[in-house]
């Protein structure tokens, strides 16, 4: 599983260059030049590196010494880890969703309820106060005292629309 | 039966903490609300000083005395708060913003991509100031007076922010006047750098604002560091380009050279240094709205109060109101097709 | 000069300056600890405030906010991975994990005093370069700019970790996501996908959120506990992290040094020098295994560089009117309207006017660090707390973080998008510091290469200054590669 996905995001890392590459294809020569001169040899060195991920170099784990970034929990259940990941991933993509369509003041009060209650199983009074903490702090700070503009949601306006 | 009971109740509290708070209003439509003022660059600059300055003194001209409150919205030179506007800004009165006319004309003249408002369609509520441009040269160089950078065979190194932009194509106009070519340098982030490169030694001139360059560099003036060589000038009463009364003694664009092409190229780049600071409503707003609003914003800048801060802030006041923005407008967008032809060339 | 020295001290410790200093100071450290409300954001409101204040007043105000909102950034860095402002991306790499080792405590008090140390030495600066500060930026035109830029990507050497080519490849595509934008040279819309929104170029705060926050926030999440695993009991406090700050005193003063001399020279950038300190700090350690895990020079480094940033920043503002930073555009119109011009009379006859500046960065870092540091240990509790109830928390901090940078929804989207990739990125092994390296510094190289050629022709680099740079740059290059050569770091490929 993991060299093919390895496998997979050098490719897309490849597609990524040639596209650069490509797009900037009709500049004049002032804008294409900085592109092409970082996207030439960086193309040279995907295929390279493609290449060796085809060959099955790091087919091998490296040392977990030698690596110059975080890595995440090991030694789970696999099945467990996808699950538990996939779920954040919508969580976080669902919020997106939400402030989308029904603006940032509803999502957030929202989100942090749902995931108390469904998601963190936590009991109904420590979600509800929470979530009245969180709200306190997005209407009485952002909104209130700052006056930062807030996404109001496009259903907002879709529904404007056919009213007016 | 007791979970569903216990979710509505929870759903219900959610929503109602989400809900806005929603103000009733029989007095004067103003009374209690807040009018936001969108501001089309980050804080900082000169929009936003202006936003600020005005921002301070419009509420008491406006029936019903509402808060005013600055926003920021940066964004493709103004672009993304022009588009936001026109757009997705309620039309009820209570959103105004202030964005660069200069800027929205070339692109929406240009048909960049990206352009989501028509000019036309504006409710524009007034301009705040309008910007005499200015060239400068460094005194030490060999382009300290009109004659020598007509004859210098080295092109003068003259530096700007973007392609395209108000003080590039004031260069542009200059350059076909004098019939010369300068070695135009961009790149530059913002007026201050330019300024440093000029002090650097990589330039040998640059195109300002003469409001903004009496504000920042009186030290340069003091020690005769640049000399003004030209100006774009200032619009009178009745439209016609004169010498801005600061600076008598530096002729104009339009003094150099007395081609037709020439005057249609000035008059087509003159807008966007005319209506220097220009507030806008959304198109849909309403008519009664539009004219408090118009009235509340010449009261404004006419007030004492704000000239005397204007005043110590050294920022330049020149009110010009709706009526008086469309028919520059008018004028500019009757250029012929020639001239458009040459400025979306520029821009290549 | 003394007099303006002592003048400017006292100043700030009449009143009401020093009330105003205790309030900027509140301010700042608030709004420093919550992402999404931004040093920026809150000096433009409060500068209508300022009409009508004197001078040193307004000014011990609006920089103390400035100058403590860098040190508490490191703050939700550190204990959740979200940075709490811009500027604290860099300490999440390593000041996160220490949390997760039971270390939030260590890393706080590292943080913080590093943070206090940089502040000192930014004002030190400050101070001492008032006779030579106009020659020294004068002589850094963009061609020296460019030089500068060059040896700051070869920085990118030694951060590739275990593999060159997945690091230079990351250190490509930060340089290719840096070309999105409106080209100034060419009026060219490059790879903005008829956004107007993408003009400005990629916003680099929902990219730092989404390729740092995002899987660590997902980790949590897998993990299934609090922050700190249960495992570590090592709960050494802020003391250690205090102490750890003069342990290593030598990366601390470099960095700090770097943060200033990155602030002075206007036209960098600000969020340059968290990164430029990182990697100096990895290159210049001779045991690099623990970086990226929780090794307390990560701290160090950019806590330093950041706020001896914020002193050096005030350098060219102050003597020329061009700010260093977004936050120095603020406070210039700040001078403007409490009637200061910036220019040779704030450092001749508003001298102590400048010195005020320079003892309001000093103490208002004093006064935050020694008050974090009482309840320091009660924050780092938090990394205790089960990850389930804080999640949504971290989460809504995130969201903030990235919307509020420019009131955009689509920042939220590029949070989003960066969050996936550095999700993967972290899952594949492909290192990401160079990714957001590459990224800061791309316009940077671009720009000045132009105005330079553009400038002085191609003979820009045969400027005394540029070939000193160049060298240096090509022998950092050397080394970092006889580094990987002698098998320091572990070779992949």
């Amino acid at each position: 599983m993991r060299s093919k996905a390895q496998i997979i995001f050098s490719a897309l890392i490849l597609l990524f260059f040639l596209v650069f590459l490509w797009m900037a294809r009709g500049w004049p020569l002032q804008a294409r030049l900085f592109p092409y001169a970082i996207g030439i040899p960086m193309l040279l060195i995907a295929v390279v590196r493609l290449a060796l991920d085809l060959k099955g170099t790091t087919a091998k784990t490296s040392a977990p010494e030698s690596r110059l970034d975080f890595q995440f929990t090991q030694g789970m259940d696999a099945a467990l880890v996808t699950r538990r990941t996939i779920t954040m991933f919508l969580w976080i993509w669902g919020g997106l969703l939400s402030v989308w369509l029904f603006g940032f003041a509803f999502t957030i009060p929202l989100l942090v309820f749902f995931y108390l209650k469904v998601q963190s199983r936590e009991r109904w009074l420590l979600s509800m106060g929470l979530t009245a903490a969180a709200w306190l702090v997005l209407w009485g700070l952002f909104d209130e005292v700052l006056h930062l503009p807030f996404h109001r949601g496009v259903l907002y306006e879709w529904l404007g629309r056919i009213v007016s | 039966m007791r979970k569903v009971f216990y979710f509505v109740i929870a759903l219900a509290f959610v929503v109602l903490l989400s809900a806005s708070p929603g103000v009733a209003a029989d007095a004067p439509f103003y009374q209690g609300k807040t009018l936001t003022l969108i501001v089309g660059y980050p804080p900082g600059g000169g929009y936003g000083g202006y936003a600020v300055l005005i921002s301070r003194h419009l509420a008491k001209h406006i029936p019903g005395n509402p808060t005013i409150v600055v926003q920021y919205m940066p964004g493709g030179g103004s672009m993304v708060a022009a588009n936001h506007l026109f757009n997705r800004a309620t039309p009820d009165g209570l959103t105004i913003g202030t964005v660069a006319m200069g800027q929205m004309f070339a692109s929406q003249i240009a048909k960049s991509e990206g352009v989501r408002f028509d000019l036309a369609q504006w409710k524009f509520i007034g301009n705040a100031a309008v910007n005499t441009e200015i060239l400068i040269t460094r005194s030490d160089s060999p382009y300290a007076t009109l004659e020598a950078l007509k004859k210098a065979k080295q092109p003068a190194r003259i530096g700007y922010l973007a392609k395209g932009d108000n003080h590039h194509m004031f260069g542009v106009v200059i350059e076909e006047a004098l019939g010369i070519r300068f070695n135009s340098i961009f790149g530059y982030r913002g007026g201050g750098e330019a300024d440093l490169g000029l002090e650097r030694g990589e330039l040998d001139g640059r195109t300002v604002n003469l409001n903004t360059y009496l504000i920042q560099h009186p030290d340069w003036i003091q020690r005769g560091f640049v000399k003004i060589l030209v100006q774009g000038g200032v619009p009178d009463e009745n439209g016609k380009t004169i010498r801005d009364p600061t600076i008598p003694n530096i002729p104009l664009i339009l003094e150099l050279s007395s081609s037709p092409k020439v005057k249609k190229l000035h008059d087509f780049t003159a807008l966007g240094t005319t209506i220097g600071r220009l507030y806008v409503a959304p198109p849909k707003t309403p008519d009664d709205k539009v004219e408090i609003l118009r009235k509340a914003f010449l009261a404004a800048l006419k007030d004492p109060e704000l000239k005397a801060e204007a005043e110590k802030l050294k920022i330049d006041i020149t009110p010009m109101g709706a009526k008086q923005v469309e028919a520059v407008l008018k004028d500019a967008l009757a250029a012929d097709q020639e001239t458009v032809e040459f400025f979306k060339k520029i821009k290549e | 000069m003394l007099e303006a020295f002592w003048l400017g001290l006292t100043s700030v410790l009449s009143w009401p300056a020093f009330g105003l200093l205790l309030l900027g100071t509140f301010i700042g450290f608030w709004i420093g600890l919550l992402p999404g409300i931004g040093g920026l954001t809150t000096l433009a409101i409060l500068l209508p405030f300022t009409f009508g204040m004197a001078p040193v007043n307004a000014l011990a105000l609006l920089i103390a906010v400035h100058a403590v909102n860098g040190t508490t950034g490191d703050i939700t860095s550190i204990l959740f991975g979200v940075p709490g402002e811009a500027s604290a991306a860099a300490t999440i790499l390593d000041g996160h994990p220490m949390a997760k080792n039971g270390e939030a405590g260590r890393a706080l008090g590292a943080a913080l005093m590093s943070s206090m140390f940089g502040a000192v030495v930014g004002a030190s600066a400050l101070a001492l370069s008032v006779p030579v500060v106009r020659p020294l930026v004068l002589t850094f035109t963009a061609a020296e700019l460019f030089a500068l830029i060059v040896l700051g990507l070869t920085f990118i050497a030694s951060l590739t970790g275990t593999s060159w080519s997945k690091g230079l490849l990351m250190a490509g595509l930060g340089l290719a996501f840096s070309m999105v934008g409106m080209d100034p040279h060419s009026s060219i819309p490059r790879y903005t996908l008829g956004e107007p929104y993408l003009w400005e170029g990629v916003p680099l705060a929902p990219v730092a959120i989404g390729l740092f926050a995002i899987p660590e926030i997902t980790d949590l999440a897998v993990r299934g506990t609090s922050i700190a695993s249960p495992v570590a009991n090592v709960s050494t406090g802020v003391l250690e992290g205090i102490k750890d700050t003069f342990r290593y005193w030598g990366v601390t003063l470099r960095c700090s040094l770097i943060g200033t001399f990155i602030g002075i020279i206007p036209g960098l950038g600000g969020s340059v020098a968290q990164w430029i300190a990182y990697a100096h700090a990895v290159q210049s350690a001779k045991d690099k295994s623990r970086f990226g895990k929780g090794d307390v020079r990560g701290v160090l480094g950019p806590g330093a560089a950041n706020n001896s940033k914020d002193g050096g920043d005030i350098i060219p503002t102050v003597a020329f009117g061009v700010p260093g930073s977004a936050s120095m555009a603020i406070l210039l119109s700040g001078f403007l309207i409490i009637g200061l011009v910036p220019g040779s009379a704030m450092l001749t006859k508003h001298l102590h006017v400048t010195f005020s500046m320079v003892w309001t960065l000093v103490i208002a870092n004093i006064l935050t660090v020694s008050c974090c540091l009482l309840f320091l240990n009660k924050l780092a509790g938090l990394s205790r707390v089960r990850g389930s109830i804080l999640i949504p928390f971290i989460l809504f901090l995130a969201f903030i973080g990235a919307y509020t940078a420019n009131n955009n929804m689509a920042d939220l989207l590029v949070m989003a998008i960066f969050g996936v990739l550095g999700y993967a990125m972290v899952l594949l092994e492909w290192p990401r510091p160079p990714l957001i390296l590459g990224l800061v510094l791309g316009p940077l190289a671009e720009n000045y290469l132009y105005i330079a050629v553009g400038a002085f022709g191609a003979s820009f680099l045969l400027r005394p200054l540029v070939v000193m740079i160049l060298l240096l740059a090509v022998a950092l290059l050397f080394y970092a590669v006889r580094q990987r050569a002698r098998g320091r770091i572990g070779e992949d490929d």
